[in-house]
């Protein structure tokens, strides 16, 4: 964490059904810039932050060919106990980052995950 | 860096870390600058080869995401351009410290952590882009449905005769290492070419024998232990 301000501004994505673990992700460096996890030993925090990045970039990079040219929203990720989800986030005069969520599927509501992200995200870019 | 003199530099680093220093340790050599210490933190850093942070931000966006990128990646730039091996440090002297933006900074081994990743990174992509490599449009007649950032719109504007990632950086006052990546993008898209570089990425390199690909820039193989990365 750089700062108690990094570590405040992802309180509202903690407070989700299911919340494991959240990062806020430079899409262009790859480097964490604030990052919440509920249990450290639970998730290798750098692999998954990481791994999020690249799923951008390459979506990202591949958008003509998929005929997708209207800018990359959201990616959601579900495997048999979590969900992964990432989004996109482009804050006017700033540098991209992506926003990647990871949730215990058991305890989490996919549909109203994703809308609390959604203005998660259109908070923290506006 | 080699491994040797990075590992001594991380040791004092760390040397200053536990005990808690306050102050500046100056970097001499091909690129001058100084890493910033409050109470064993790094706050601050510049280097003669990056650009820093961009002043004069409205207070008001101090607890934004913009301020927060804004201030991390100058650091994380600066470190990486004194770490490089072309630099040494020199006597670390009691000094007062910049105001950063943060009051936390890096503790020294999230510091050392991300600059070893940046060199993982700098090495996928040296076959292909430097931050020293001059680069030059490409007539690319069907841009339809290609998707860049405004960052890499600014920075296709103002590719001209010479252009190299470090020297774009400064123009547009951001991170070398940011840009070095943009432009690799821009060379995977076939936006940007690299005069006498003829690697173009997802390509075998000429001369390099038939087996050999060239991997795809990947952040995740730069944290994978497996792969050599750090975590």
């Amino acid at each position: 964490m750089l700062s108690p301000a990094a570590d405040a501004l992802l309180a509202p994505v903690a407070a989700i059904d299911g919340f494991r673990l959240a990062s806020l992700v430079d899409a262009v460096t790859g480097m964490v810039v604030s990052s919440s996890v509920r249990d450290p030993d639970d998730l290798s925090l750098a692999a998954v932050a990481a791994g999020a990045a690249d799923i951008v970039s390459v979506l990202t990079l591949l958008s003509s060919e998929l005929g997708a040219d209207d800018g990359l929203e959201d990616v959601m990720v579900t495997f048999g106990s979590r969900f992964h989800l990432i989004r996109h986030v482009r804050a006017d005069g700033a540098q991209p980052v992506v926003l990647l969520v990871v949730l215990d599927r058991s305890r989490a509501n996919l549909a109203l995950a994703r809308r609390e992200i959604r203005d998660f995200c259109a908070s923290i870019a506006s | 860096m080699s491994q040797g003199y990075g590992n001594l530099i991380a040791a004092r680093l760390r040397r200053l870390a536990g005990t808690g220093r306050t102050g500046v340790l100056p970097f001499a050599g091909h690129a001058e600058g100084a890493l910033y210490f409050s109470d064993g933190r790094v706050v601050f850093a510049e280097s003669a080869g990056t650009p820093g942070p961009v002043t004069g931000a409205p207070p008001e966006r101090a607890a934004t995401l913009a301020a927060l990128t804004g201030a991390a990646e100058p650091i994380a730039d600066a470190a990486l351009d004194l770490m490089q091996g072309r630099s040494s440090p020199s006597r670390f002297r009691s000094a007062k410290v910049p105001a950063a933006g943060l009051t936390d900074g890096f503790g020294v081994e999230s510091l050392l952590a991300e600059v070893a990743r940046r060199q993982n990174i700098l090495e996928q992509l040296a076959s292909t882009v430097r931050a020293d490599t001059t680069v030059v449009r490409r007539p690319r007649p069907n841009l339809r449905g290609v998707q860049v950032s405004a960052f890499q719109w600014a920075l296709l504007v103002r590719v001209a005769d010479g252009s190299t990632a470090r020297a774009l950086a400064w123009d547009l006052r951001r991170s070398v290492f940011a840009m070095t990546i943009d432009v690799y993008r821009l060379m995977v898209l076939r936006l940007l070419s690299a005069v006498d570089y003829p690697v173009v990425p997802g390509m075998r390199p000429l001369g390099e024998p038939a087996g050999r690909s060239v991997l795809p820039m990947s952040f995740l193989r730069a944290v994978s232990t497996k792969n050599g990365g750090v975590r």
